[in-house]
C-alpha cells in the first residue's frame, strides 16, 4: 500500500518536468497553474482509495478476493506485521459495488490531482460516446445507482475536456471502461473530391428520396433528371429548395447542376436536392459551411414515415369506438 | 338555308338526342305499342315482361324466420345497445339565402380580362410600338408598350388571354424577343411579295406562343392589315357551338353559324377602320340583305344580324376581303389552339360516324391557306399557335412539326420518323403540315430576361434589385428562361 | 480540434508577421468574377487582372473617380499579398489551394438574414395565414391561394380607410398598401384582431354558474382569431365566378373590406371588447385552494 500511495506522486512528477520541457511557452501561458505538490499526508485510512494503478491492477485481477489468509506459523518476527488479520485488497472490498466505487474514487482523486488544468471549451473536444448505464452495469455486473454513475460521468465528463496537450497519458486507461466499444465518432464520412472535369458528386436523401448532383462551375443551368428545373418540379416551392443551397450563398449564376433523383414525392425530391448540391457546393468552396449551416441547408431531416402498427388504423389513429 | 334548319334538331349532339326524344327510335317503339293496343293487350303488362321482376318479387315476399333477411328486419332487441349512427348532418338554413349568380355571369367573371392596374407605376421611359418598331432589331430586349387604339382592336380579337399577366401593369406592354423579329420580318417579307406566309408557332408550355400571335396581330393592325383571328380552336371542335351541314358539298362539309356570326362581329369592330373604307366589287346572292356593289364592307358585315345567313355573310365578306387587284390590304389569318383542329372532332353525322375536324367548313378555310391549297391574293400570313395545356395527343401534328423543324435546321439524317408500331397518324392532318414554316418558341436568354424584369421592378410589382444574380436566380427557377414559368415564379409568390 | 495550440497558431502570433493573418481582406483572385465554363479548355481561373473589354456584361467597375487612388491602394494590397503568400509557404502551405481559401467567390456574409433560410423563407404572418387557409394537409394548395389572396391586393385601388373604425397606428398611408402587399394584409389582419378572449371558468361564480374572466392574447393568437373570423364570412359569401380562382377572390374582398371598415369581422370585435369590459371586474378573481 505504501509504495502504491507514492504512485500518484510519481505520476504527477512524470508530468510536470515533461511538459516544462515541451510547452515553455504554454507554461508562461498559463502561469496562474498550480498542479499540486507531493500528498502531504503519510498515513492512509483503509477509506482512502487507493491511486489509480492500484486500481487498474484490480480490474486485470478481474475479480475482487480477499487477500490470502495469514498464517502465523510462517511468521517468526512480529514486529514489521502491519495488520493482524486478512485485509482486502480493495478498500471498497465490503460495499455493494465495490468495481465501481474503487473506479469512482479513482476518478475523483484524478479529478483531484488534475482538475484544474486548462480545458478547452465544449465544441473543441474530441467527441467520444460513452458507455450507458446499462451498459455499464453489464459491464461490472453491479447494480450501479443511476445518480451515482451520472456524477461519475460528470466527472470523466470534466477531464476529458482538459487540453489534449495536457492530459496525462493515465486518462486513456481511466476512461477506457467508460467508452462504449464501438465509437461511432470515429467514423468520419470519405471527403468529396473533385474529379478531373472539375465535377462535385454531392448525395442527399430525405423521406424516401435519393439524389445525385453533379456541381460544376458555369453560369446557372440546372438539369435533373434530364428536364429544367420547371418541367422537374411544378411547384415554384420545390424549385427554390432544390437550388436553395446556391441561391443562400448567391452561387446561382456561378455553378452548373446536373442531378438525378429518385423515389419519393416531389417534396422530397427536391428536399433532397438541397442536400446534395448543398454537399456539392461544400466540396468546391469549404468554406461556405457555416453559411450553408445558417441556410438550412446541411442537416440531413432524419423524419420518416411512422410505421403502421396493428390493432391501429393508421401509425396512431385508433379503430372507431363502436359501443358493441 | 332553310334546309338546313329541319336537319339541325337531327344533328344535336347525341345527349340532346336523348333528351328531345323525337327521334326515330322512340317513334319505332310508340309504333309498336299502338299495334299493341289495337289488338287489345295490356301495354303495362308488355312493357313489364321486357324486363326482370326479380326484386319486385324479392320485396313483396317476407322473409323466412330465421334467416338473415330476417333479423335485418326484426325490430332491436332490449339487450342490444345504441348501434353507432352518424347522423346526417342538417344543411344550414338559417343565414340569409344570398343571390346567386345569374347564368353566364360566373363564365364572364372568369373570362374578364384587365388590361391595367391603376397602382402599378407607370413605367419611365416606356414607348408605343409603331409599325416598323418590330422589324427593326435594334429594339430586341425592349419591352415596348401597346397603343390605345391597338388594344381595343386586340381586344375585339380576344387576342389577350386571362392566364397572361396583364392585370399587374399600368399598361400592356410587350417584350420584344429575336423570334419576334424573325417572324414580324417574314411576315413583312411575304406582304411585300403579295405571298402568303404559313407559320405555325410551337414550343414547350407557357414559352409565350400566345404572345407571340399576339405580337403578329398586333403588327398588323400596325400596318392596316386586315385580321381575322381564331382566339380559341377549342371552341370549334369541342362540339359546343351549333352545327349544319352544307348543301351541295361533297364529301359533306358542315357550318357553325353562331360561332361565324361571333367572328363577323370581332372582324367588325377590329377592322373597323377598313371596313368602312374598302367597298364591294361583287354583288353576292342568298345574303339576308341585298348589298348593292360599291356599298362598304361594314355595311356587308353589318347584314349578319342573326346566326340564320351568318355563313353566308362570312362567304360573301371573305370573297370581298380576298378580292384581287381591288386594293385590298394584305390579310393575317390567325389561329390559337392548333392541336384541336388537328384531329377528329367531337361532332357526329347523321349517321353518328365522327366528323373530322377538316369536314369543318370554318377549320377548312384555315386549314386549306395554311397547307397551301389556297393562298391569299394580296398576300399575308397564316399564323396557327399550337397550345401545350389542355391539348388533345396528335403524333401526326407532332411529328410533322418536329420533322419540319429539323428541315429547316437542314438536318437530313435528323429528321424523324414516323414510329412504325403507333396507330394513330393522320394523313390528312401530315397534309397539311407538309409544307409550312415553323418556329420553335424556347426560353428567354439572359439579356432578354433582364430586360424583362427590369420592366417589373420599373412597375414596382417586384420588388428585387435586378442584378446579374436575381436574373440568374429567376431564368433557373423559370427553367432556363421559360416566361411563363418566369412570372409564376418572381411574380405570382408569396413572397416579394 | 483546438486551433489554439497549434503550431501554425503559435507562429501567427509572433511579433516578426507584418500584418495578422486573420485580418488580410480576401484575395484579389477571388473577387475578380471570372469563371471557367465546363467546356472551356483554360482552367487556371486565377488570373489576378482581367482586362476591362473581357469582363462579363453587367459588370460595372463600382467607382470609376479614384481610378487613381484605387490603383495606388490595390498596389499596396498586391504587395501585402504577396507577401502573405510568401509567408504561407514558408509555413508549408500551398497558397493557391482552394481548400486553404475555402471559397472561390467570396463568403456571405453572416449571420445570414432569417429569410435565407430554407424553413423561414416567407413572412412569419403569411406562413401563419397559409396553414389556417390550408384544408386535409394539402400546402401546396394554400400556398397558391395565398399567393392569389396576394396578387389580388396588388392589383386593387387604394382602400378608403373608414375614421371610425381605425387600422393600426403607424401604419402606412392607404396609397402605399397595394403595392406591398404583405404589409396590407398584416395590417388588415393585426387591426381587425381582438385584444383579449373571455374566457369563461365553469362553476367560479357560484351555484355552478361560469365566470366570465378576460385573458389577454399573444400577437400569434390574435392573428389566429381574427383569421378565423374573416374565413367564417367568407365561407358564407358567394362566389361571382367559377374556377379554382375564386376562394383567394373572396378572401382578399373580405380583406380589403376589413381595411375599408366594411366587414361584419369589426362588429364580432367590438361584441368581444364589450363582453370583456364588463367582465373586467372579474380579474381579480383567485381560483381556491384545491381539496382532496
Amino acid at each position: 500500500m505504501a509504495s502504491s500511495r507514492l504512485g500518484i506522486s510519481t505520476a504527477l512528477r512524470g508530468v510536470r518536468p515533461s511538459s516544462r520541457g515541451q510547452w515553455r511557452p504554454l507554461d508562461q501561458q498559463f502561469q496562474a497553474l498550480q498542479l499540486f505538490n507531493d500528498p502531504k499526508s503519510t498515513r492512509c485510512l483503509s477509506t482512502d482509495a487507493g491511486s489509480f494503478e492500484d486500481f487498474l491492477k484490480t480490474q486485470q485481477d478481474q475479480a475482487i478476493q480477499a487477500a490470502p489468509g495469514i498464517n502465523l506459523a510462517d511468521i517468526v518476527d512480529f514486529r514489521n506485521i502491519s495488520y493482524a488479520r486478512a485485509v482486502p485488497v480493495s478498500p471498497s472490498y465490503f460495499s455493494r459495488q465495490p468495481r465501481f466505487n474503487d473506479s469512482y474514487l479513482a476518478l475523483q482523486k484524478l479529478m483531484q490531482s488534475y482538475g484544474k488544468l486548462p480545458v478547452v471549451s465544449t465544441g473543441e473536444v474530441e467527441r467520444v460516446a460513452w458507455k450507458s448505464l446499462v451498459e455499464f452495469r453489464q459491464m461490472v455486473g453491479e447494480r450501479v445507482k443511476a445518480s451515482d454513475y451520472v456524477k461519475c460521468l460528470e466527472i470523466i465528463k470534466r477531464l476529458h475536456r482538459i487540453h489534449p496537450e495536457l492530459k496525462p497519458p493515465i486518462f486513456v486507461e481511466a476512461f477506457q471502461a467508460f467508452k462504449r466499444d464501438i465509437q461511432p465518432f470515429t467514423n468520419k464520412p470519405n471527403p468529396i473530391r473533385i474529379d478531373w472535369v472539375g465535377r462535385a458528386l454531392g448525395i442527399g436523401r430525405r423521406k424516401s428520396s435519393v439524389a445525385r448532383a453533379y456541381v460544376i462551375e458555369g453560369n446557372g443551368e440546372v438539369l435533373i433528371n434530364g428536364k429544367t428545373l420547371a418541367d422537374a418540379f411544378g411547384r415554384v416551392h420545390d424549385r427554390e429548395s432544390a437550388v436553395w443551397a446556391l441561391r443562400a450563398t448567391d452561387r446561382l449564376d456561378k455553378y452548373n447542376v446536373w442531378a438525378l433523383v429518385a423515389g419519393g414525392g416531389t417534396t422530397g425530391q427536391a428536399e433532397a436536392l438541397t442536400l446534395a448540391i448543398a454537399k456539392g457546393l461544400m466540396a468546391h468552396e469549404p468554406a461556405l459551411k457555416p453559411a450553408l449551416r445558417r441556410a438550412g441547408c446541411v442537416t440531413r431531416d432524419m423524419r420518416r414515415v411512422e410505421r403502421k402498427k396493428h390493432g391501429r388504423v393508421k401509425a396512431r389513429k385508433m379503430p372507431t369506438w363502436v359501443k358493441r | 338555308m332553310s334546309a338546313s334548319n329541319c336537319l339541325r334538331c337531327c344533328l344535336l349532339r347525341p345527349s340532346v338526342v336523348g333528351r328531345a326524344g323525337a327521334t326515330a327510335a322512340t317513334a319505332k317503339a310508340s309504333a309498336a305499342a299502338t299495334a299493341r293496343l289495337r289488338q287489345g293487350m295490356p301495354l303495362a303488362a308488355a312493357a313489364a315482361a321486357s324486363f326482370s321482376t326479380t326484386a319486385n318479387r324479392g320485396a313483396n315476399q317476407k322473409p323466412k324466420p330465421g334467416t338473415k333477411a330476417a333479423e335485418r328486419n326484426a325490430p332491436p332487441s332490449i339487450r342490444q345497445g345504441k348501434l353507432f349512427t352518424i347522423k346526417k348532418k342538417k344543411k344550414n338554413d338559417s343565414g340569409a339565402r344570398v343571390k346567386s349568380p345569374l347564368p353566364g355571369e360566373r363564365k364572364a367573371f372568369r373570362k374578364r380580362i384587365l388590361l391595367s392596374n391603376t397602382n402599378a407605376l407607370p413605367v419611365p421611359g416606356l414607348t408605343d410600338l409603331g409599325a416598323e418598331s418590330m422589324l427593326d432589331p435594334s429594339n430586341v430586349c425592349k419591352v415596348l408598350s401597346l397603343p390605345d387604339d391597338v388594344v381595343d382592336q386586340l381586344r375585339a380579337d380576344e387576342a389577350f388571354k386571362t392566364t397572361q399577366c396583364w392585370s399587374m401593369f399600368r399598361k400592356p406592354s410587350i417584350l420584344i424577343r429575336t423570334e419576334t423579329v424573325d417572324l414580324i420580318t417574314r411576315m413583312h417579307a411575304a406582304a411585300k411579295t403579295n405571298k402568303t406566309l404559313r407559320l405555325v408557332l410551337t414550343g414547350d408550355r407557357v414559352t409565350g406562343k400566345s404572345l407571340m400571335l399576339l405580337q403578329a396581330i398586333t403588327q398588323a393592325h400596325l400596318n392596316d392589315w386586315l385580321v381575322v383571328n381564331i382566339p380559341d380552336a377549342q371552341e370549334l371542335t369541342t362540339a359546343c357551338t351549333e352545327y349544319a351541314p352544307i348543301l351541295d358539298t361533297e364529301p359533306i362539309q358542315y357550318m357553325q353559324q353562331n360561332y361565324v356570326l361571333k367572328l363577323i362581329q370581332a372582324i367588325k369592330k377590329s377592322n373597323e377602320k377598313l371596313l368602312l373604307k374598302l367597298t364591294t366589287v361583287f354583288s353576292h346572292a342568298g345574303l339576308p340583305q341585298n348589298i348593292p356593289i360599291k356599298s362598304p364592307l361594314m355595311q356587308l358585315a353589318n347584314s349578319a344580324k342573326e346566326a340564320e345567313g351568318a355563313w353566308a355573310v362570312f362567304q360573301a365578306m371573305w370573297q370581298e376581303m380576298t378580292a384581287q387587284g381591288h386594293g385590298r390590304p394584305p390579310m393575317l389569318l390567325s389561329l390559337d389552339g392548333l392541336t384541336h383542329i388537328m384531329r377528329i372532332s367531337d361532332y357526329r353525322t347523321p349517321a353518328f360516324n365522327p366528323i373530322h375536324s377538316h369536314d369543318l367548313a370554318l377549320v377548312r378555310l384555315f386549314t386549306d391557306h395554311l397547307s397551301g391549297a389556297t393562298s391569299l391574293p394580296n398576300g399575308g400570313a397564316v399564323i396557327a399557335a399550337t397550345n401545350r395545356n389542355n391539348a388533345p395527343r396528335n403524333p401526326s401534328m407532332e411529328l410533322a412539326l418536329a420533322q419540319r423543324e429539323a428541315e429547316q435546321l437542314g438536318g437530313g439524317k435528323d429528321v424523324p420518323q414516323p414510329q412504325p408500331y403507333l396507330k394513330g397518324y393522320d394523313e390528312r392532318v401530315e397534309a397539311v403540315l407538309r409544307n409550312v414554316q415553323v418556329i420553335k418558341l424556347q426560353g428567354l436568354s439572359k439579356l432578354e430576361a433582364r430586360a424583362l424584369m427590369e420592366y417589373w421592378a420599373a412597375s414596382g410589382v417586384l420588388r428585387i434589385t435586378v442584378d446579374e444574380k436575381s436574373v440568374t436566380e429567376k431564368w433557373a427557377l423559370g427553367g432556363s428562361g421559360v416566361v411563363g414559368e418566369m412570372e409564376r415564379a418572381s411574380l405570382l409568390t408569396m413572397r416579394f | 480540434m483546438p486551433p489554439r495550440l497549434k503550431v501554425w497558431a503559435a507562429c501567427r502570433a509572433l511579433s516578426i508577421r507584418p500584418r495578422p493573418l486573420s485580418a488580410r481582406p480576401p484575395l484579389r483572385c477571388a473577387a475578380v468574377p471570372v469563371r471557367t465554363f465546363a467546356d472551356s479548355t483554360n482552367t487556371t481561373n486565377t488570373t489576378p487582372a482581367v482586362p476591362a473589354s473581357k469582363l462579363p456584361e453587367g459588370y460595372e467597375d463600382p467607382e470609376p473617380e479614384s481610378q487613381a487612388k484605387k490603383n495606388e491602394s490595390e498596389h499596396d494590397d498586391n504587395v501585402l499579398q504577396a507577401l502573405d503568400k510568401l509567408k504561407m509557404i514558408s509555413y508549408g502551405l500551398n497558397p493557391f489551394d482552394p481548400a486553404v481559401e475555402g471559397h472561390k467567390y467570396g463568403l456571405p456574409q453572416l449571420p445570414l438574414p432569417s429569410p435565407m433560410h430554407m424553413k423561414h423563407r416567407y413572412d412569419d404572418v403569411v406562413v401563419q395565414l397559409t396553414k389556417l387557409i390550408m384544408r386535409d394537409g394539402k400546402l401546396s394548395k394554400a400556398q397558391r391561394d395565398m399567393a392569389m389572396i396576394l396578387n389580388y391586393l396588388r392589383t386593387s385601388p387604394p382602400p378608403k380607410i373608414n375614421p371610425s373604425k381605425p387600422l393600426m397606428p403607424g401604419s402606412p398611408p392607404a396609397a402605399h398598401l397595394p403595392l406591398d402587399p404583405i404589409t396590407y394584409i398584416t395590417i388588415a389582419i393585426d387591426s381587425v384582431a381582438p385584444l383579449v378572449r373571455v374566457r369563461a371558468l365553469a362553476g367560479a361564480a357560484g351555484g355552478g354558474k361560469a365566470l366570465d374572466i378576460p385573458v389577454p392574447l399573444a400577437a400569434r393568437q390574435r392573428r389566429r382569431m381574427a383569421f378565423q373570423w374573416i374565413l367564417d364570412v367568407v365561407e358564407k359569401k358567394p362566389s361571382k365566378g367559377s374556377g379554382r380562382g375564386m376562394f383567394p377572390t373572396r378572401v382578399a374582398e373580405e380583406i380589403v373590406a376589413v381595411v375599408e371598415g366594411r366587414s361584419g369581422v369589426w362588429d364580432k370585435r367590438f361584441l368581444l371588447h364589450k363582453q370583456a369590459t364588463s367582465a373586467r371586474a372579474n380579474l381579480n378573481y383567485k381560483a381556491p385552494p384545491r381539496r382532496h
